[in-house]
């Protein structure tokens, strides 16, 4: 069995989505909801029925896994109970309280060479140098998350090539070693109706199965993690919404 | 003399470039090729380039010519020269060519071959971190007994020759800028030497690895620095997220290591093989503590020895620089792109312009100043922002050397009641050395 994967840096680095365009590019209003994340709190969310959240969410393009690319509402978030905090630096800290290795053992222990400077770290002239600062020349100090979203992606790849060993190739690895997905997966564990129900079922079908109305923006879609179609641009059933995140952005920027 | 830039003909641009830039080439842009420096001596190359140039000079007049058309200036007037040098940077960039593409081989972000604003922000660092501005650097005392214990133990036993001089000179270089933990990292220097002859084939210069293991190392100095190296003045030094500061010391360590070192050996060379000269300097040397650096400092005629064995045999045969915009030069238009070269090989031995250009004069350079033909240490906003550290550190090692050594030059013979050769070997030079009877130590 090898050795327990550290699950919480993995979990951290996918589950960041950010967004890249400006709020007056954004196309639909409930992607001006993250903006407005500091003025709005769980009442607030709860006058969106969730269909209508689920399509924002699906519109939405995922932001790049970079460095320089943090939601600032979530550095300057404010809890439900009113505690301020910074969630980009609570990410780096729990890191480091919890024996998370730093990037280059990391890699070491990823049997991956380790990096011997900045610059071979990433091809950014700008974050080597930046980086090179912050860490006091000292390459073997750079923390895991900040290393793999400072290095340069493999051609066609979302994500670094450290972030995939553990991602793509452990994760699945995980998978492969389980007898429930495995020796175990036959009609006489799960029955034929089992078996199918899983090998059948896609993100699409749950989705449809609760929210029907959701159809349209789903419409020919292989796969429900692509970003969705947009319906009724700026109109229709979502117009009065529309008009109110207007008029909410107008009171932002007064 | 007719003013301006006359066009040279096509059998003079071709000789030009043939007796100008392939000599160049041929020696190593980067890091001197020893048996191609053999053959150029025996060529006699620079004297045929010298000879070539005075000619075309003799025909043309005027500051300079323009060849192929335009496409390249060769500049010899002081004026001309001034004009280019003091816009450096800016309209003229020295970051093109053989130069920038050698270079970026070992080098790619140094502030030589920088333009404009991040030329001004790396420039800002290293003459912070060098002193530029000073005549003695703040860690002075140090370095000038690094020289001190280094030449202390230096193993010279009965003769002295280059591989010795270059191994002293790559052992303070490694203290001066990375500190004494340094000394016995050859390794360093050898990555650095195996990156510059790549760079000297200019083609098929390959990968980036042995870079990223330089700079890995020399982050680890800087990480650590040691108190009163180079590398210590970092943490006070402006700099921003584009100085790119560990790309600024390799070219530090090859100016200092390799560059000095030859520029010192003929130093000690002329010195040693002419009475007069001795004489003169063991004067000055008199009553002079080497190992103080306002001792060392003072040694004026000494300075004077190191500057003429510059510009007598230069280290850096030519400056090239590309027009970065349409540019005037002595009244005549010049095109973006073009490349204006200045051949210290001939502006330095000039003998319609220079005095005496032939013989060795340490007098000359006694009045200081910045006199724009000679470009051993360049002028204008581009020259050497370690010249005054370079000097301190080349008369420290001569002085020590005169101190504690009687030195006699074996090879080669130089003739010095007249003109001085045009090509000087530091390859081939060997001295006979003695401990010197009044010796301090």
């Amino acid at each position: 069995m090898s050795r327990p994967l550290p699950a919480r840096a993995l979990h951290r680095v996918f589950s960041r989505v950010n967004r890249k365009r400006p709020w007056w590019r954004v196309p639909h209003p409930f992607q001006a909801l993250n903006l407005l994340s500091l003025r709005l709190d769980r009442r607030d969310m709860d006058g969106f029925d969730p269909p209508d959240l689920l399509y924002s969410l699906g519109v939405q393009h995922p932001g790049a896994i970079t460095l320089h690319n943090y939601p600032r509402a979530l550095q300057n978030h404010r809890r439900i109970d009113g505690e301020l905090m910074d969630l980009a630096t609570l990410d780096v800290l729990r890191d480091r309280e919890r024996g998370v290795p730093r990037y280059n053992d990391f890699r070491e222990e990823m049997r991956m060479p380790r990096v011997r400077s900045f610059d071979e770290l990433t091809d950014n002239k700008e974050w080597a140098e930046q980086l090179r600062r912050v860490y006091g020349n000292d390459i073997d100090k750079v923390d895991l998350q900040i290393g793999m979203y400072a290095e340069p992606l493999p051609p066609g790849f979302g994500f670094s090539d450290t972030a995939f060993r553990i991602f793509i190739l452990m994760a699945s690895r995980r998978l492969k070693s389980d007898r429930f997905f495995t020796t175990d997966f036959t009609p006489e564990v799960y029955t034929q109706t089992g078996i199918d129900w899983v090998n059948k079922t896609k993100m699409r079908d749950v989705l449809l199965r609760h929210y029907p109305e959701l159809e349209q923006a789903l419409e020919g879609m292989p796969n429900a993690f692509l970003p969705w179609h947009k319906v009724d641009e700026g109109g229709g059933r979502f117009k009065h919404r529309v008009d109110g995140v207007k008029k909410a952005l107008a009171a932002v920027d007064a | 003399m007719s003013e301006g830039l006359p066009e040279a003909s096509l059998g003079e641009s071709l000789r030009v470039v043939s007796m100008g830039v392939v000599p160049s080439l041929v020696r190593g842009l980067f890091a001197p090729r020893k048996r191609a420096m053999k053959v150029l001596t025996a060529l006699d190359a620079d004297r045929r380039t010298t000879e070539l140039l005075a000619g075309i000079r003799e025909r043309h007049r005027g500051e300079g010519v323009r060849l192929l058309g335009g496409r390249l200036v060769v500049l010899w007037g002081p004026d001309a020269i001034r004009q280019v040098l003091d816009r450096s940077a800016y309209e003229y960039a020295s970051d093109s060519g053989a130069k920038g593409k050698g270079m970026s081989h070992f080098q790619p972000d140094a502030l030589t071959l920088s333009r404009g604003k991040e030329w001004e922000d790396r420039r800002e660092f290293t003459e912070s971190v060098l002193a530029t501005s000073e005549r003695l650097h703040p860690f002075a005392k140090r370095f000038v007994a690094v020289v001190a214990d280094e030449m202390e133990r230096l193993h010279v036993s009965g003769d002295l020759a280059w591989p010795q001089i270059e191994e002293l000179f790559d052992r303070i270089t490694l203290r001066v800028i990375l500190g004494d933990r340094a000394r016995g990292d050859q390794g360093l220097t050898a990555l650095l030497e195996e990156r510059m002859h790549e760079a000297n084939r200019l083609v098929g210069t390959g990968d980036d690895d042995g870079l990223f293991e330089l700079h890995g190392r020399l982050e680890r100095y800087v990480r650590e620095a040691e108190p009163e190296s180079l590398v210590a003045q970092f943490a006070d030094a402006p700099q921003s997220d584009r100085t790119r500061v560990i790309h600024q010391i390799p070219h530090w360590m090859f100016a200092m290591r390799d560059t000095l070192a030859m520029n010192v050996a003929r130093a000690l060379a002329v010195i040693a093989s002419n009475e007069d000269v001795e004489q003169r300097v063991r004067e000055e040397l008199d009553g002079v503590d080497p190992s103080s650096p306002d001792g060392v400092d003072g040694l004026a005629y000494l300075e004077g020895c190191l500057q003429e064995a510059m510009r007598l045999w230069p280290t850096t045969p030519l400056l090239a620089r590309e027009t970065t915009c349409p540019v005037h030069i002595a009244g005549q238009d010049v095109d973006e792109g073009a490349q204006v070269l200045m051949l210290n090989v001939f502006n330095h031995r000039n003998t319609a312009d220079v005095p005496d250009a032939d013989r060795f004069r340490p007098q000359r350079w006694e009045g200081g100043g910045h006199d724009y033909r000679f470009n051993h240490l360049s002028n204008g906003s581009q020259s050497c922002p370690g010249g005054p550290l370079v000097l301190l550190l080349g008369k420290a090692v001569l002085a020590q050397a005169l101190d504690r050594y009687e030195l006699d030059l074996r090879e080669p013979y130089l003739d010095l009641g007249g003109s001085q050769p045009y090509m000087l070997d530091f390859f081939a030079l060997r001295f006979a050395a003695r401990p010197h009877p009044d010796a301090q130590s």
